[in-house]
């Protein structure tokens, strides 16, 4: 016998009874037929480095071609050519990453290819049509169909003029909150929340020449459950990126309290516990969830249907993931004991690390930086009540020191801080109701807030969509102050000038 | 070039994936006999056994074929273990596609030699999440001790002794259950 027969394959009854009655499943297959590699060359691995060579020597670029093309080695530009230059250095970059999870959804994309099997993976790739309807998937659902007409109309109404922001939802008996953008710009979703009836909804639609076009209520699975409207609330919308073969992802509640994780495109339900904020990886068809599963709020990896543990942390709960640019780090909350600390988890090593750490205070909502290097939080840190936050900045790194760079914001009803795509900002609802709220870019340099003239107050949830050189904002707001007698909020846009 | 077993066992996991990222296809068979459970494992609770060697030896080819592109040599395991779930997931979705999923997926294929208690312990431990049958089932019916899954999964050893507790505790439940 040995102390723990399960980990250390010792004798037990059980375990032994277990596995005698499994034995016939086991595998003794040989290895399989192998075909030909592929040329050593070919692989990125080489590329990379020959491309690293390259910049070290200022010579030459070289870039290999497939067996489809005409092979061999492509003489490019001298490194004295901006735009050569600059691809080598992406060249470089890829290569240092290692072996990320990303590397290998690309390593396994290509070996379906070689394989001859991707032609008949997938059951998301019709989008059909153009159109935003496209957005949703509904055609890709091969289960129930979650998506119903709304029963209480939110219509598409523009009443912009001038230069400032453009409400794009009529104001109804709820507040919008936490807008998102699709990543192709095609759609946006939203939550209405109505307080007097204590429900929120999520609310779809697609985001056409800036106007929110035939706009859905996300209801899950109301059919045959013998519960209304809104008993199953559906929340923490999180889109997929582009190009997926899944659309999107939310947080349902169902009757029993427990809260799963509905994924546009996969057939079954996250079921097991308490899950909440999917929080889609920018590169990558997969996600990072929040589960009490295992009796603690953990963070989890949903990758293609494999339910990774990524924290197991057991005196702590893990919170508010977001994930890095490149895909290869999360940063997130680790709250307990009346305080709570910034952490980076090494998306591939599972290894986090502890970055910012205020004994007795809050940190809180991190989001990393276009470039990885910096991650902004929220904090109580100095402030006169607890319920109240600066906006900090800190490096990746541990052990770096966090700088405040606004003294007062407004803390996002879910989700991170923005940056802008420059890295020299953070978008913030200034914390200020003599001025309305206002939205603001925070420069990370220290030298104060740039007020964003949407002509909106009570401001919240600022979210930035880039497309190209546009840098278009969605947000919420109780509307332009010539109005600010209105109570609920509404969904509006605004094109930040640059 | 590896020569035999007794030497295969001594070589390191990195350097087996280099030898065989020359070409050395003993090496790689050293390889598959090392991670074929683990494999074979992370495919049979998602597939059942009717389609999950099919499943594990594509892949061990699709890993085969771009072994040159693994830019770390010992996190294999990882890699190949992607891989596998990769072509499970897309056999799920071809069968989806011809015929409705079955609510327990290892009755479809299993042995007719399988044990009828055994197609039940099965089947529950396919019902449990993937994050934990896959460890559940290489203990249970590859007979992988913890640290062996450890070192094939690139986990930590705590994390695999806490994952299999985890795992054996619903499963007792959910056998319970299924008794009453």
């Amino acid at each position: 016998m040995t102390d723990d027969p399960l980990f250390d394959g010792g004798e037990d009854a059980e375990l032994d009874r277990l596995s005698a009655l499994l034995s016939p499943l086991k595998t003794e297959a040989p290895p399989p037929p192998l075909p030909s590699q592929a040329p050593l060359w070919r692989s990125p691995v080489f590329q990379a480095l020959a491309a690293a060579l390259v910049v070290a020597v200022g010579a030459v670029v070289i870039s290999a071609g497939s067996d489809d093309e005409e092979g061999g080695l492509v003489l490019v530009a001298p490194g004295g050519d901006e735009g050569a230059t600059g691809a080598a250095v992406v060249a470089e970059d890829e290569g240092s990453r290692g072996l990320t999870a990303d590397g290998v959804r690309a390593l396994e994309d290509d070996a379906d290819a070689a394989a001859g099997t991707s032609a008949e993976s997938g059951d998301g790739a019709d989008a059909g049509p153009d159109g935003v309807l496209d957005e949703f998937g509904n055609d890709r659902n091969s289960g129930d169909a979650p998506f119903e007409l709304p029963g209480r109309p939110i219509r598409s109404w523009d009443r912009s003029s001038g230069d400032g922001a453009r409400q794009i939802t009529e104001s109804l008996e709820g507040n919008a909150h936490y807008p998102q953008i699709s990543p192709s710009g095609k759609g946006i979703a939203f939550e209405v929340n109505y307080p007097a009836e204590r429900r929120t909804e999520l609310w779809a639609g697609g985001l056409v020449d800036d106007q929110l076009t035939n706009p859905q209520l996300l209801l899950h699975d109301l059919q045959g459950t013998g519960f209304g409207v809104g008993k199953r609330i559906t929340h923490m919308f999180g889109w997929a990126p582009e190009e997926s073969e899944y659309g999107f992802a939310y947080t349902v509640n169902n009757a029993d309290g427990q809260q799963q994780i509905y994924i546009d495109g996969w057939p079954d339900l996250l079921a097991d516990g308490v899950n909440k904020e999917p929080t889609w990886d920018p590169t990558s068809p997969r996600f990072v969830f929040t589960s009490n599963r295992t009796g603690n709020g953990d963070l989890y990896l949903w990758d293609d249907g494999a339910e990774l543990q990524l924290t197991f942390d057991e005196t702590h709960a893990e919170l508010y993931p977001s994930w890095a640019p490149a895909g290869d780090k999360v940063t997130f909350v680790r709250a307990g004991k009346g305080e709570s600390q910034v952490m980076v988890l090494d998306i591939n090593l599972y290894r986090s690390r502890m970055l910012v750490n205020f004994p007795s205070h809050d940190a809180t909502r991190p989001s990393f930086s276009p470039n990885g290097d910096k991650v902004a939080f929220l904090s109580n840190k100095g402030q006169d009540s607890v319920m109240k936050f600066g906006l900090w900045v800190v490096d990746a790194k541990p052990g770096s020191t966090p700088r405040q760079i606004a003294d007062r914001v407004k803390i996002p009803s879910k989700g991170s801080a923005r940056w802008t795509p420059d890295g020299r900002g953070v978008i913030a609802v200034i914390d200020d109701p003599d001025l309305g709220d206002p939205i603001a870019i925070v420069p990370i340099d220290g030298s104060g807030p740039r007020t964003l003239d949407t002509g909106t107050v009570k401001n919240r949830d600022p979210f930035l969509h880039v497309d190209g050189d546009r840098w278009l904002l969605a947000f919420t707001s109780q509307g332009p102050e010539a109005r600010d007698e209105r109570t609920w909020y509404s969904l509006y846009l605004y094109e930040i000038p640059h | 070039m590896v020569k035999d077993r007794a030497q295969s066992r001594e070589t390191s996991v990195a350097d087996l994936v280099s030898a065989a990222t020359g070409g050395d296809r003993d090496a790689f068979g050293v390889l598959h006999r090392r991670f074929r459970g683990m494999v074979h494992a992370t495919v049979l609770v998602r597939l059942g056994p009717g389609e999950a060697e099919d499943a594990m030896q594509e892949a061990f080819v699709a890993a085969w074929l771009r072994l040159g592109e693994l830019r770390e040599p010992e996190a294999f395991g990882r890699w190949i273990q992607a891989i596998a779930r990769r072509k499970a997931t897309d056999r799920l979705r071809r069968r989806r596609a011809t015929v409705p999923l079955p609510d327990s997926l290892p009755s479809t294929g299993a042995p007719v030699d399988l044990a009828p208690e055994a197609r039940e312990v099965l089947a529950a431990i396919a019902r449990l999440p993937s994050h934990l049958s896959e460890p559940l089932a290489m203990r249970l019916i590859e007979g992988m001790t913890g640290p062996e899954i450890a070192t094939a999964t690139g986990l930590t050893h705590g994390s695999v002794r806490v994952t299999l507790h985890r795992a054996m505790k619903q499963l007792r439940a959910d056998l319970e259950v299924s008794d009453d």
